[in-house]
């Protein structure tokens, strides 16, 4: 386990830290390290830099020409039959899978379990929109008033502040569209906009439940 | 003479305490020390959280708040500073959140997808931006379809190691190699010369204020 200022965390464990994956223990260690280790915050924002290229670049690509990942419902859906290992009912839900397939709509290869569209809301009374815990799921959010711009950084915070996901998005037509892959957990999040400056423009209430 | 990063942890510990003890003691040279770790550790973290608005105002506000504590005695084991730093910095960014969120609210008349700052962006940045991100994309395109997988899996739908050998049959080693081998690919275009973002230029105009 990674030790508080006798080594420097590894280019992977400060690659779980920026995509929001470490807990408990180790995230209290590589935080209260990266306070005092300045080559480590270079490394972690350079690290984020990557992340968030990376992101575009591939989710750019994915929507061109999908590589060869199955659709996450389908999966978890079939996942009960496990009846692969025998051979006839192998044959025959191959067959049943190709009919299946011609008369399909087409799938997007980053599947999701529900859409939610972040609203404007007004007073107290404001509910926030709700998205299915653990499940990934297409949020949309209108960007019509902000300064026009061809991108902006997408972060989603659990409520102590720690960013959990982040991407680069482009809007078309006003509306952002976008999936986030990342499983919340139950609870409270925000979703943040940043303008291409580093600007936050906007900040919206999540569920997750 | 050592900085504070490259203490072992037993010489942090000690440094740790007799920092603490100097604040108690109210010498300035210890508070200078402390800010030290604020001007750089902790604005970094806060600006990783919340953007750099008012940036210098919430490390002040979050330097205040230790030293008080720390004066009052709330700090019962002063090894441990760096954990009570995190601690309070970790509640002021909560804290910031709910105010931001309880404004909004409190603005019954006024939408809550307003603009918080009047900010405008920067062409030459976001240029600078679209430009990395074509020259990945171009790398990415002339990897293979497998190594391609495992990064898209990885950084754009982010599964796990786990989730990501599970499906595609990979050994942990196999997947470790895989992906470094990829990323290595990318050459020129690796992280290390990836874009500056307002947080990296933020990071390097802080050095050189900090040389100043």
């Amino acid at each position: 386990m990674y030790k508080l200022a006798q080594a420097h965390p590894s280019e992977e464990i400060l690659e779980e830290y920026a995509l929001g994956r470490l807990t408990g223990p180790k995230l209290e260690q590589i935080e209260e390290h990266l306070l005092v280790c300045a080559q480590c915050q270079d490394g972690l924002a350079e690290t984020d830099e990557f992340i968030v290229i990376m992101k575009q670049a591939a989710g750019r690509l994915q929507q061109e020409s999908p590589v060869g990942i199955a659709p996450r419902p389908e999966r978890e859906r079939f996942g009960r039959f496990n009846l692969l290992g025998k051979p006839v009912w192998a044959g025959a839900l191959a067959a049943a899978a190709l009919a299946v397939v011609v008369w399909m709509p087409r799938q997007s290869p980053a599947a999701y379990d529900a859409e939610v569209k972040l609203q404007a809301m007004r007073g107290v009374e404001a509910i926030a929109p709700t998205v299915p815990a653990g499940k990934p799921f297409l949020l949309k959010a209108d960007v019509t008033g902000l300064s026009p711009a061809s991108e902006f950084r997408l972060e989603v915070a659990d409520s102590g502040g720690a960013v959990v996901w982040r991407a680069m998005v482009s809007p078309k037509d006003a509306l952002i569209s976008t999936v986030v892959a990342r499983k919340l957990g139950a609870g409270r999040y925000w979703v943040r906009l940043y303008d291409p400056a580093g600007a936050l423009v906007r900040e919206y209430g999540l569920e997750s439940r | 003479m050592p900085t504070t990063e490259n203490r072992a942890p037993a010489d942090q510990s000690a440094h740790w305490e007799q920092l603490v003890e100097q604040i108690r003691a109210g010498d300035p040279a210890g508070m200078e020390a402390l800010y030290r770790v604020f001007a750089r550790g902790v604005r970094f973290y806060l600006c990783r959280q919340l953007g750099p608005q008012e940036l210098d105002d919430k490390v002040h506000d979050t330097f205040l708040i230790v030293v008080k504590a720390i004066r009052r005695g709330e700090l019962r084991e002063p090894e441990r500073l760096m954990g009570f730093v995190r601690t309070v910095v970790r509640r002021q960014v909560a804290a910031h959140i709910d105010h931001a969120v309880q404004s909004r609210r409190d603005r019954v008349d006024v939408e809550s997808g307003i603009h918080i700052v009047d900010s405008r962006s920067n062409p030459e940045e976001v240029l600078v931006v679209k430009q990395r991100a074509e020259a990945v994309e171009r790398a990415l395109r002339c990897i293979s379809g497998r190594d391609r997988e495992i990064l898209t899996r990885f950084y754009l739908l982010e599964q796990t190691q786990e989730e990501i050998c599970r499906e595609m049959s990979l050994s942990e080693t196999q997947f470790r190699l895989l992906k470094s081998r990829a990323k290595a690919r990318f050459g020129e275009l690796g992280k290390k010369k990836l874009l500056r973002s307002a947080l990296t230029q933020f990071i390097v105009r802080a050095k050189a204020a900090s040389a100043d």
